[in-house]
């Protein structure tokens, strides 16, 4: 469900973040189609959810461990349980951002247009996950 | 009946938009490196955009309000997730230990739930009106002293 280590690190995998667009050919078709069918599974749970139980209900399974799971149960078939555990360990700097995301789009929406207040709600998730992941690394080391 | 089918149509709406965004978060992940960071994005926001996208479309802004306040108190149960599948996951393996810590999620949740209707912090926005100054209480004037 994750970016995989097949064959070790990938190039260039160093401190530097960068984007590769070659790594895009690396996993086969199934992993594509089996994390678009994750993610119908677990939209269209929330929105049933919504549906049934209004939207602040539906919204709880917005940040629901769905995709998680099956990035864990899968890993750690391939690759072993601890590797699985250090995904989820880092994981837990994507749900802090989260955390942010949704109150951040809780303050703005109201405000902003629909666009503005998802993009920098979306920026935040990235600033603070990525930031605490790095400090957190950093002060590992 | 008319109600129903566009109950469906949010719904399938919100999972093919849900499906695309998982994807378009899965390739950034994979072009990304190092592929450490891999972890990060099994928590990014690919449902909830999806989702909240579909819902101003459909429900409006205050739908979005209402969803992102659940989000808060889903986000803080995930957080609860990770730290706590961590030990479980070396304890009882991949299986046992990821459902059990999805218990937690699903306690954590419930509780936040019943516990916080205004989301995290009560957090206020401009949805919640402030008190308007009018009518205003009328200044009085003090009562006259009578000297006895």
């Amino acid at each position: 469900m994750s970016a995989r280590r097949d064959d070790g690190p990938a190039p260039g995998d160093g401190r530097k973040v960068r984007l590769r667009l070659s790594e895009l050919r690396r996993p086969p078709r199934r992993d594509w189609a089996v994390r678009f069918a994750f993610g119908i599974g677990v939209s269209a749970l929330a929105g049933v959810v919504s549906v049934l139980a209004g939207p602040r209900a539906g919204g709880l399974f917005l940040a629901f461990p769905a995709i998680l799971l099956a990035s864990v149960t899968l890993v750690a078939k391939e690759e072993g349980v601890r590797q699985a555990g250090q995904d989820v360990a880092g994981a837990t700097f994507g749900t802090l951002g989260l955390i942010g995301f949704a109150v951040v789009v809780a303050l703005t929406v109201t405000l902003w247009p629909l666009w503005l207040s998802l993009t920098i709600a979306t920026l935040t998730w990235a600033a603070l996950s990525l930031a605490l992941y790095a400090a957190v690394t950093r002060l590992r080391r | 009946m008319g109600e129903v089918t566009d109950q469906i149509v949010e719904v399938v709406l919100k999972a093919l938009a849900g499906g695309v965004f998982v994807l378009a978060f899965a390739a950034l992940a994979e072009m990304l490196t190092p592929k450490r960071l891999a972890g990060v994005f099994c928590a990014a926001p690919s449902v909830a955009l999806a989702s909240l996208i579909v819902t101003a479309g459909i429900a409006g802004v205050p739908d979005v309000l209402a969803s992102a306040r659940g989000m808060q108190i889903g986000a803080v149960g995930f957080t609860l997730y990770c730290l706590i599948a961590v030990p479980l996951l070396r304890r009882w393996g991949a299986w046992w230990g990821a459902l059990a810590a999805l218990a937690v999620w699903g306690a954590a949740v419930a509780a936040g739930y019943a516990l916080a209707p205004q989301g995290l912090l009560s957090v206020r926005t401009t949805a919640v009106p402030a008190p308007l100054p009018w009518p205003a209480a009328p200044e009085l004037s003090p009562p006259p002293v009578h000297p006895s």
